[in-house]
């Protein structure tokens, strides 16, 4: 008890808050624009922080994530290309509510459905995290790979209006997972003998060129054959539209709130188990919503639940990542593999040990995100009109800027130019799947699963081989199986009871702006 | 036009000419040096090569700038650095299994260990171990392998690289007893697996010492060529009659041709940067042992690693051949 209260003692300095609310503006900054994302700004970050103190420098970096997850949320909304993956299901609903004149409405639901799932996942990883950590350790091969399928069937769900072209679209990015070094042999896969692609296809390159280059080629190409269509403006400020469209009341935060805490619980469930992000969490929120609403199609046309739901999922994500890295030192998503690699430059290793031995840090840094929730809010509420200021510059402004920080975000990861060249193929890969109508996002999460899913599936394979009734002893396997059928079941009724599935909102509005 | 450009053209070389000249007359170094770190921030070799980089500088007299050049277990650093100019401007923080093992197992990999590089100098060394969980009936390397003997068990290692899954062929081969190898991407995923009871054992260069200092660990062999320093109670694997060692050496590196003076200055400046302070820091930080080698006595090492391993090598790629 004297170790937290100590802890939290130390936390409430003003150079901290400093920090702190540096970081969540800078991570705001970087997660609105598109191609730029949270993890890309901390990996930049993590050398400011040398000379700050262990504990500053955590809570400084924890900042840019929470501001960062939030951020990613404005591209989404008012630009329709998510600043950051985790934000794409953000959009499918954000945008229209842009187009209906509530941007601003979208905005402050995303904030504050960012910041709740944020707090009640800090609350989560402040109580549970030595028993979570716990069950994270039952987590074996057999079990990822079963929750992996679980995942691969809802997201299948959440495909465009053809369960096939989804099916198609996450089994080709699952496939394209496999590029790289063969994990078991080391041996070179599918590399066409280029040396950078030995890691495999970089994923931040891959999602700017898919996400946010093919939908400005796509934009700009409407433009050009003057297929335009002239949407309402969409100043989300501007005096003309009444004050209710402007803000959040609380009946309607009051109705989302189910929504919200479902998400953020689905949220922090994601995020305590190592290897599945935020990205997934997202989407998991999104299709847990839908499926609970009782007017499922009403989501993608604008619904603030569908905001309200992506956003309190893949912001809860951040909170429950530490369970993972600070009990066992395993780190649950990309940021939180940036994390380990600053607490070990002041000498804190991340593991079992943590708590023994800087449990005064650990609660430190438990005060710190607390304090980073509500400056983001703070910061965000009132930094709003500035981060909202790119929609309302003209197309002719933003398409530039867009591509040439597209480029500058896919050169920043591993500064070089062949991730440029990546971002470029899958610019025009994008172009093309938009316009045969294959979803880019089921793709983008078959290839962040693929990797993880064939391992596991590949290290159960090597355990079980020779005793394959040894899984009948695993619950969990079973579980998530059993999970799975009844997901495949459920997918296939709808489908056939009502013969299209409502379908992404990013790829109607692509064929909206060309018709 | 055409008689401009073709002055334009003689004065450049003219001019190129005499700047080079300059440089070769002028004591090296004399401006900044590119220090390339082959691995992703925070881990074993990135905290050497931050450590040394600042006695580096101190050394030379010059800034040292770091560039991080991650993937590919160093092999990537490796594949940029072959090609950059052997001017002693430009050198790369590295590991010896890229070097070493990386040319064998991957054909993609154009360079050769000793043909394309002026390997500056060996630096420091993990402590590494093959561990299993604490509450594990086996307390001694004999005692698992009398185990997997007697009650026809078949072990399950995790391995993360390639250096572990070598040392389980050579185990299999001496012992003749079955491993499976259970490929994992991260030290951190086999330590979780051994912790969860998915897999018998792990092995791991670093991250397994905080585990087995809060008890949940026990470490049963070491593959270096010498016992571990912080913790000598553990054996080495030729100590057991096991034909097979490999420690991941992290080492300094820079493209072949570099000139002989240049690349004694910049040995000399590794070993007088190895301060008894930054030894005894990578010890405290990382578990890591400095260990200076100059540049000949390097290439010999790396040799002597490659003739070590090889034989398991050749087992390890007609098994995945099949």
């Amino acid at each position: 008890m004297e170790t937290i209260l100590a802890g939290v003692a130390d936390a409430f300095t003003l150079t901290n808050l400093l920090y702190i609310a540096l970081g969540v503006f800078m991570g705001i900054m970087v997660g609105a624009i598109p191609g730029l994302n949270g993890p890309m700004a901390i990996a930049v970050a993590v050398p400011l922080t040398y000379y700050m103190s262990a504990l500053t420098a955590i809570a400084f970096l924890i900042g840019i994530n929470k501001g960062g997850t939030f951020g990613g949320s404005v591209a989404a909304i008012l630009l329709n290309t998510p600043g950051s993956p985790e934000s794409t299901s953000t959009a499918l609903d954000g945008y229209p509510l842009v187009k209906k004149g509530k941007g601003l409405k979208a905005l402050k639901m995303a904030l504050y459905a960012s910041v709740t799932g944020d707090i009640l996942s800090d609350l989560v990883l402040f109580t549970v995290a030595a028993p979570l950590a716990i069950i994270a350790l039952k987590m074996g091969p057999a079990e990822m790979a079963s929750i992996f399928l679980f995942s691969l069937t809802i997201i299948a769900g959440l495909s465009g209006k053809s369960l096939l072209r989804g099916l198609i679209a996450a089994v080709l990015g699952a496939f394209l997972s496999t590029v790289g070094l063969d994990i078991e042999t080391a041996q070179p896969r599918l590399t066409l003998g280029l040396n950078e692609l030995i890691e495999g296809i970089p994923i931040i390159p891959l999602t700017i060129g898919l996400l946010a280059l093919s939908e400005i080629i796509i934009q700009i190409e409407a433009r050009f054959l003057k297929r335009e269509q002239h949407a309402p403006a969409q100043d989300v400020f501007g005096r003309s539209i009444p004050r209710e469209n402007k803000r959040v009341s609380l009946a309607e935060y009051r109705q989302c709130l189910p929504t919200i805490l479902r998400s953020a619980a689905i949220g922090t469930g994601v995020g305590a188990v190592p290897g599945i992000g935020a990205i997934v969490a997202g989407f998991l929120g999104y299709a847990a919503a839908k499926r609970a609403a009782k007017n499922p199609e009403e989501f993608g046309t604008g619904k603030l639940e569908g905001v309200a739901a992506t956003e309190a999922a893949n912001s809860a994500v951040v909170g429950a990542n530490l369970i993972p890295l600070l009990a066992l030192g395993i780190p649950g998503s990309l940021s939180a593999a940036i994390l380990i690699g600053a607490f070990l430059i002041h000498g804190v290793e991340p593991g079992p040990l943590i708590f023994r031995e800087h449990g005064q840090l650990v609660y430190g840094i438990f005060a710190a995100m607390f304090m980073a929730n509500w400056i983001n809010f703070g910061i965000a509420n009132v930094g709003l009109r500035l981060f909202a200021l790119i929609v309302s510059l003209p197309k002719s402004v933003i398409h530039p800027v867009v591509v040439v920080l597209c480029i500058a975000g896919a050169f920043a990861n591993g500064n070089s130019m062949f991730s440029v060249a990546v971002m470029m193929v899958f610019a025009v890969i994008g172009y093309f799947m938009r316009k045969l109508d294959f979803s880019i996002a089921t793709f983008i999460i078959g290839f962040a699963l693929g990797g993880t899913f064939e391992q596991s599936v590949r290290q159960a394979m090597i355990l079980f081989q020779d005793r394959p009734a040894d899984l009948l002893q695993h619950p969990i396997v079973l579980f998530f199986i059993a999970l799975t059928v009844f997901s495949l079941w459920r997918i296939l009724r709808s489908s056939m009871r009502s013969a299209p599935l409502p379908q992404f909102e990013e790829e109607s509005t692509a064929r909206e702006e060309k018709s | 036009m055409n008689t401009i450009f073709k002055t334009l053209l003689k004065l450049a070389a003219s001019t190129a000419l005499i700047v080079s000249a300059g440089a070769a007359w002028a004591e090296f170094p004399e401006k900044p040096i590119t220090m390339y770190i082959g691995f992703n921030p925070g881990g074993a070799v990135d905290t050497t090569a931050r450590l040394l980089q600042k006695n580096l500088e101190k050394e030379l007299g010059v800034p040292v700038v770091a560039v991080q050049k991650p993937g590919g277990g160093g092999t990537v650093m490796a594949t940029t650095l072959m090609t950059d100019k052997p001017d002693g401007y430009t050198i790369g923080m590295g590991a010896s299994a890229a070097y070493v093992l990386a040319p064998q197992l991957n054909s993609d990999i154009k360079y050769k260990m000793i043909d394309d590089f002026d390997h500056i100098a060996t630096v420091s060394i993990p402590q590494d171990a093959l561990v299993v969980k604490a509450d594990a009936p086996w307390n001694t390397y004999e005692e698992l392998i009398a185990d997997a003997k007697n009650n026809g068990k078949t072990l399950s290692l995790s391995s993360q690289v390639s250096v572990s899954r070598l040392m389980a062929i050579a185990i299999e081969k001496k012992e003749g007893i079955d491993i499976d190898v259970v490929p994992v991407k991260g030290g951190s995923v086999g330590i979780q697996q051994v912790l969860g009871g998915h897999t018998d054992m792990t092995w791991g260069a670093s991250g397994w010492h905080a585990q087995v200092k809060a008890g949940d660990m026990k470490p049963l062999l070491s593959l270096g060529y010498e016992r571990n320093a912080d913790f000598p109670d553990i054996p080495t694997a030729q100590e057991l009659g096991i034909d097979y060692a490999f420690v991941d050496t992290f080492m300094l590196s820079a493209p072949k041709g570099v000139p002989d003076d240049v690349l004694n200055t910049l040995a000399t400046a590794v070993e007088r940067a190895l301060t008894p302070e930054l030894r005894a820091e990578l010890q405290s930080k990382m578990y890591l042992s400095a260990d200076y080698r100059g540049p000949e006595a390097t290439d010999e090492y790396l040799q002597m690693q490659f003739d070590q391993v090889k034989p398991f090598i050749e087992i390890m790629m007609s098994e995945d051949a099949k």
